[in-house]
């Protein structure tokens, strides 16, 4: 057994080198290779390498910011103050995934918003009222069905802005963008601990808000 | 009672010490983050109280419509104009900032840090010896003045003074007065009275070393060994010949003024960069 060809192949194989796999990861991946591309060309001093870059991710930015900052103004400013700092911090980009650096400036820039803006609150979501949120596609449309969905969409939105912007941060990263604690942790620039605690602590708050109107979300 | 499960028949409900339970272990439950212990306790928890029951199911609920919200659309594109590129990128004090804001510099911090807490540190020793100098200068006139000055000290330590006292002329010629540290210098300077001992004596307070220190110097050159030459050689450090601060204070002082600069230019790079 001991001298079975196929055990001195296992051990003689050297185990797979960390770098090696990242490379062959990022290697695989046409995203990620398409990311590099164009930020070698922006890094070269191509503005459209960088604004092919913004045309990638500025809807996925946006919908995220959209959901972390209560109003559409503050949130278009936000992404669009992400984007300049990536811009200018492009020769401090080191590799790995574009859209996660990306995301982290953003998380950022959002958040520095919201801490800047504190003082003035504003409108929570007026845009629910228009239609510029637009339905995932699939949507029954069964009128009723419609009718649940918007007054669960309201009711959460509406808790969802009540709660702090910490909390509110780590549950749309968590449950919306479906980061993990490291991942939200590493862009948060906190503990994953006070991640988890965000997360856990910012549910049962919107528990809480939604106290009457959970009968929607139990059906 | 806010955890009350409205959806249940007031028939089902059951009175239970549901306020007394772990809403965070229930909301760590609802997220699968518990192992071992806790998620036997949740477990149990949640079987026997129809409340954390109910409370599960909403978290979970709300997880689920969080994460089926609609996608905002933007109203706005965020590519750069030329203009933008032009103001944005990096040049002249941009860069300088650039630079001091990057990674190259990221050991400025810990720089910072350790250059400070030496500084602390080196000011806190300081202090530490002048206090613990001026601790033992307040005992040295008693030894120094022989048994008839110790009428506060302990009759133990009056023999061992004795010796010190018996060897040096300045001492003897002080005896049976009580005198105070700041006095001295001027009894060992005076002429014909050579003794080291009340030069190693003094130095209690910052002021008297420098007069202890040219003292110390005027007996090594005439070739007595003196007990202050081993303090003294210690202390150079801890105090200045040219009458200036001591050099530990330079040093520590300078130290702390650095790590404070690095601290300073570091975040005000990076908030300029931002």
């Amino acid at each position: 057994m001991l001298d079975s060809p196929g055990l001195t192949i296992a051990v003689r194989r050297s185990p797979p080198n960390v770098e090696d796999l990242r490379s062959i990861v990022v290697d695989d991946d046409p995203i990620q290779r398409r990311d590099m591309i164009l930020i070698e060309r922006a890094k070269a001093g191509e503005l459209d390498g960088f604004n092919d870059l913004v045309t990638c991710y500025q809807d996925h930015l946006f919908a995220l910011v959209a959901r972390m900052v209560p109003d559409r103004d503050q949130a278009s400013d936000a992404v669009q103050e992400a984007f300049f700092s990536a811009f200018r911090n492009l020769a401090s980009f080191r590799g790995g995934s574009v859209r996660s650096w990306l995301t982290r400036i953003t998380v950022n820039a959002a958040m520095d918003m919201q801490r800047a803006k504190r003082r003035r609150p504003v409108q929570p979501y007026p845009e629910l009222e228009d239609d510029a949120w637009q339905p995932r596609a699939g949507d029954t449309h069964d009128p009723e069905r419609i009718a649940l969905k918007t007054e669960r969409t309201r009711a959460i939105t509406n808790a969802l802005s009540d709660i702090t912007a910490d909390q509110r941060t780590a549950i749309v990263l968590f449950d919306v963008e479906g980061y993990d604690y490291a991942e939200i942790a590493d862009m948060t620039g906190v503990s994953l601990g006070t991640v988890k605690s965000r997360i856990h602590r910012g549910r049962l708050a919107m528990r809480a808000l939604l106290e009457g109107r959970m009968e929607l979300f139990r059906s | 009672m806010p955890d009350q499960p409205s959806h249940l028949p007031e028939r089902e409900r059951q009175p239970s010490d549901h306020d007394g339970h772990d809403r965070y272990l229930i909301a760590a439950f609802a997220t699968d983050d518990l192992t071992g212990a806790e998620l036997t306790d949740a477990t149990a928890l949640v079987a026997r109280c129809q409340d954390c029951a109910a409370l599960l199911a909403d978290l979970r609920s709300i997880a689920s419509a969080t994460a089926e919200l609609p996608v905002p659309a933007r109203t706005r594109d965020f590519r750069l104009s030329e203009e933008d590129a032009r103001r944005l990128r990096p040049g002249g004090w941009r860069q300088v900032v650039g630079f001091l804001a990057g990674p190259r510099l990221a050991f400025a911090k810990p720089l910072a840090t350790a250059l400070t807490t030496i500084g602390l540190a080196g000011l806190l020793l300081f202090s530490v010896s002048g206090f613990l100098s001026f601790g033992s200068a307040g005992a040295a006139p008693q030894s120094a003045t022989g048994n008839g000055a110790s009428s506060t000290g302990s009759e133990a330590a009056a023999p061992a003074a004795r010796p010190s006292a018996a060897a040096s002329p300045a001492a003897s010629a002080t005896g049976g007065l009580p005198q105070t540290g700041a006095q001295y210098p001027a009894a060992s300077g005076a002429p014909g009275a050579p003794s080291a001992a009340p030069a190693a004596s003094v130095a209690p307070v910052q002021g008297d070393r420098n007069a202890a220190s040219s003292s110390t110097s005027q007996k090594s050159d005439q070739g007595q060994p003196s007990p202050t030459d081993t303090a003294t050689g210690g202390s150079n450090f801890y105090s200045s010949a040219a009458g200036g601060p001591p050099l530990i204070v330079v040093l520590s002082t300078l130290a702390i003024g650095v790590g404070l600069a690095l601290f300073a230019i570091r975040w005000g790079a990076r908030r300029l960069e931002t």
